[in-house]
């Protein structure tokens, strides 16, 4: 018997050694996204990154939208240091490594016009890696600002197996119009022809978005709109007055919306293709409203009131299978929407009332598991980052209504507009 | 473009492999609680169970093994993941293909552990029965049969299914409909294999068991009808509109009642028109 | 000169009616007498003054009394419209017809069955509190609702059109009961058949 035992015991221990290594693996995964060409860090510190002058024309500029960007990346503390000239010949690591640095970004704009960045791994002593990005011109404007973001992206890729998320936008209603900003607050500015423009949303490919726009008559259509062009690509409506809350599957081949007369149902239609709109959902005379596709395409999130208060709802893309997703007791606040699906389908974000007032949150879809993010004033409409890290959100912290950014592994936030904003929708990446 | 596409599929699979370890862990560490209670409860046991305790041990070797061979097997990929990024050197059709073995491990180790688990639940089972003196051998005799079986794995099952893990939940269900054919959720367990695979993008099969849903189960019109307006939608797809025809109208006249009764009119109409 | 007298009246007439949102009704200018010729009979001049004076008092009299025809009708077309844009309210999450928006909408009845010209908007509006999407279909369903009671109420459905403003257009700006039950509300806009609206008798 006791001989048995201590062999079911020493099972046990082979199985949990066995475990041990697997969940190490799992970890490696899934902090690095599978790359281990990164440096090895510890879990929830942020590996200290140390921006050397940046040599050549702008090199200040440079300096500091790479520091902010990778800063905003949450994943790495970037070291502050004097500003100077830029170091030549080879770097002296154990001086780095003394001020903290387990990388150094040294980057420099070529005379020819390029962003050209080095970035050292400190206690290997050796080169990461090296980007190169021809600058387009003119200097300090839109396009070239873009490229230093994908330069930022591309040393958080090096650093830490992720690619950030700088080079990307994000779009917004202010003031009866649609606008678009930089992932750092810069380069605001208005859509033309986007007035009355509500709830944008983003085509995977970047180039597209999809909103609703309001007449003064009080209807509403869907408008798909060409960014390079310019010009409205399509409309939609299923026939009703209200038209509402877009979603482009993740292929970018269907375009959900809700529409309707008496209560609204998701609708679905080929946005660049033929057809007319079809009904999903079943809502019989209920509200159901804010579709989002899971990363498959496969599933739909969204926001329904057939139990008679707002919940998010889950359904396949087709329409059938509805199921409640926010099952969890809330108390005697009843009311969650505005469901957006994480690219990295490990949840879905809403918002739900607490006390009266949204916050944001996130059910798992592995366990249902939800976790809060915010207590600080009013705040709705969640949009994920394409890192399925970060989250947009319109808050009224600070005392009107303003996109933010949140970290959800560090809860950090930051301020990313300043002029008044709603309805932001963060975009692919480009 | 390549090394876009690359990470482009690089995301979801590190994601997928990641998740279907993470499964495994907890499955494992609750496999340890039911040993560590069968342990606990084997000390007080006869040598009546010393057989079916023997057979458990031998069984959760199995899954130590297959486990190591999906330890094994995720580091290998993890360094060919590496080494794709730094050489492009692995092309996307291997790529896939490994992580198709990634799964198919993960997922028969998970059936692996649905097995010990049911086992356990069975020896538990027992073990409550032997407590009972005199109602034992009766018992025993009469059911034949582990008495909670059929709902615990059917939670089982559902569980894998409602956290997305569709293989190991397909693999579940199919298990449950082996012991147990003839129970009331037996309908459910075909209709959410068909759609594990459904949520897994593998059509064909998906259309198969739903036409199985659909003859088996007739009168269950919560899963005939959706398992209908499934099938109406592949045919539909498959350019086969009378056949979509066909089953959008069976569903109004067979399940009037049921949802997809009240999208199947709209999706008529959608259909091309008759040649 | 009779027709030229009855056209004036017309034309006065036509312009009280259709102006009816001018408050101060012209004066209708006195019938210009005919210039006056050296008349060879006396008394058949003096007969003829007589009659000029006395026409034109009559033309006075109806003017005046066409005046306040027009003063009244004005006054009527105001009360009907002010009966057809009279809001209605809503509770909190709601989309259920209250009682007090169940007479303002009987009123409404009258009007539309009198007038069978108008189609109505039917805008639902919502106060600030929930999330500005569901808030669109929550003020939809709202019209509709507003649209159902109508219906019930023997007007045909084709007579309406509904729409939703959700939060975009609050009637009022504060975040307290007071501007959230005011915001919380159905308005009516005539979209055809706006002219010459009759009371219901």
């Amino acid at each position: 018997m006791m001989r048995r035992v201590l062999s079911l015991l020493s099972v046990c221990c082979g199985l949990f050694s066995v475990s041990c290594i697997l969940s190490s693996v799992c970890y490696s995964q899934d902090t690095t996204r599978g790359v281990r060409i990164g440096l090895t860090y510890a879990p929830g510190t942020r590996p200290g990154v140390l921006i050397v002058p940046v040599s050549g024309h702008n090199g200040d500029s440079v300096r500091v939208m790479l520091g902010r960007d990778l800063d905003f990346g949450d994943r790495l503390t970037v070291i502050p240091t004097d500003s100077g000239d830029a170091p030549s010949g080879p770097l002296n690591y154990p001086v780095f490594a003394a001020l903290g640095a387990a990388a150094i970004a040294q980057a420099s704009v070529t005379p020819a016009g390029s962003l050209h960045v080095v970035v050292h791994d400190v206690g290997g002593a050796r080169v990461l890696g090296v980007i190169d990005f021809p600058l387009p011109s003119p200097a300090l404007g839109g396009e070239w600002r873009f490229t230093v973001h994908r330069g930022s992206d591309e040393i958080e890729r090096l650093v830490t197996g992720s690619r950030g998320v700088a080079a990307t936008r994000a779009m917004y209603e202010h003031a009866g119009s649609l606008w678009i900003v930089d992932s750092d607050g810069a380069q605001a500015h208005p859509v033309g022809g986007t007035e009355g423009g509500l709830s944008p949303t983003w085509h995977p490919s970047g180039r597209y978005v999809a909103y609703q726009q309001l007449a003064n008559s009080g209807h509403h259509t869907i408008v798909v709109k060409d960014l390079t062009g310019g010009s409205v690509a399509r409309s939609f409506s299923s026939g009703h007055t209200l038209n509402m809350s877009p979603a482009f599957s993740p292929d970018g081949n269907t375009l959900a919306f809700a529409s309707g007369a008496d209560g609204t149902d998701i609708y679905s239609v080929a946005p660049f293709g033929g057809g007319s709109p079809t009904r999903l959902s079943s809502g019989q005379g209920t509200l159901n409203t804010n579709p989002t596709f899971s990363p498959d395409g496969r599933q739909i999130a969204f926001t329904s009131g057939r139990l008679g208060h707002p919940e998010v709802y889950i359904m396949d893309a087709d329409g059938t299978n509805p199921d409640l997703l926010t099952t969890t007791a809330f108390g005697d606040q009843l009311y969650r929407s505005d469901p957006d699906w994480s690219p990295d389908n490990r949840r879905v974000a809403f918002q739900s009332q607490v006390g009266g007032v949204f916050q944001i949150m996130a059910i798992s879809l592995r366990d249902r598991s939800v976790q809060a993010f915010t207590s600080e004033g009013r705040n709705t409409e969640p949009s994920w980052a394409p890192d399925g890290r970060h989250l947009l959100f319109t808050s009224t912290r600070s005392g009107t209504a303003q996109l933010w950014v949140l970290d959800t592994e560090s809860n950090r936030t930051r301020q990313l507009t300043h002029g008044g904003a709603r309805m932001g929708a963060w975009s692919p990446r480009f | 473009m390549i090394r876009r596409c690359a990470r482009l599929v690089l995301v979801p699979a590190i994601v997928m492999a990641a998740g279907a370890c993470f499964a495994t862990r907890n499955d494992v560490r609750t496999l340890q609680g039911d040993i560590a209670v069968l342990r606990a409860e084997n000390l007080r046991a006869d040598s009546v169970h010393r057989a079916q305790f023997q057979q458990a041990a031998v069984q959760v070797g199995a899954v130590s093994d297959s486990l190591r061979s999906l330890n094994a097997f995720l580091a290998r990929f993890v360094s060919d993941v590496s080494r794709f990024q730094g050489d492009l050197s692995v092309t996307l059709h291997q790529f896939g293909q490994q992580l198709l073995t990634v799964q198919e491990l993960a997922g028969q180790t998970q059936k692996r552990i649905q097995d010990v688990k049911a086992q356990f639940e069975r020896q538990e089972a027992e073990l409550a029965t032997a407590a009972q003196p005199s109602a034992a051998p009766a018992a025993q005799g009469a059911a034949g049969g582990p008495p909670t079986g059929p709902a615990q794995l059917f939670e089982a099952a559902d569980a894998q299914f409602r956290k997305g893990s569709y293989a190991v939940a397909r693999s579940a269900f199919e298990g449950f409909l082996e012991q147990f054919s003839n129970n009331d959720r037996a309908a459910e367990a075909l209709y959410k294999i068909a759609r594990s695979y459904d949520l897994d993008g593998i059509a064909i099969s998906a259309d198969s068991v739903y036409a199985l849903v659909v003859e088996k189960y007739p009168t269950k019109a919560e899963f005939a009808a959706p398992s209908l307006y499934k099938r109406a939608l592949a045919a539909k797809a498959a350019n086969q509109p009378a056949k979509a025809r066909e089953y959008f109208q069976k569903i109004i006249d067979s399940y009037p009642r049921s949802l997809e009764a009240s999208l199947a009119p709209d999706a008529l109409k959608a259909l091309p028109k008759r040649p | 000169m009779l027709a030229s007298r009855h056209s004036i009246a017309a034309i006065a007439l036509t312009l009280f009616a259709v102006s009816a949102c001018k408050k101060k009704p012209e004066i209708v200018p006195p019938p210009t007498p005919a210039p006056v010729a050296p008349a060879p009979v006396a008394p058949r001049l003096n007969q003829d003054s007589i009659e000029a004076a006395r026409r034109a008092a009559d033309a006075a009299a109806r003017a005046a009394a066409d005046a306040a025809d027009a003063r009244r009708r004005s006054a009527e077309m105001e009360s009907v419209r002010s009966a057809i844009a009279a809001k209605v309210y809503f509770d909190y999450d709601k989309d259920d017809i209250r009682d007090d928006a169940k007479a303002t909408l009987d009123a409404k009845v009258g009007i539309l069955n009198a007038n069978t010209a108008v189609r109505l908007r039917i805008a639902g509006h919502t106060d600030s509190r929930g999330s500005d999407e569901y808030n669109l279909a929550l003020g939809q369903r709202r019209a509709a609702a507003v649209q159902r009671y109508l219906v019930g109420r023997g007007v045909s459905a084709s007579r309406f059109e509904t729409v939703s403003f959700g939060k975009e257009r609050p009637a009022s700006q504060g975040e307290n009961e007071s501007s959230w039950s005011q915001n919380r509300r159905g308005e009516f806009e005539i979209i055809a058949g706006g002219d010459n609206l009759r009371m219901p008798r």
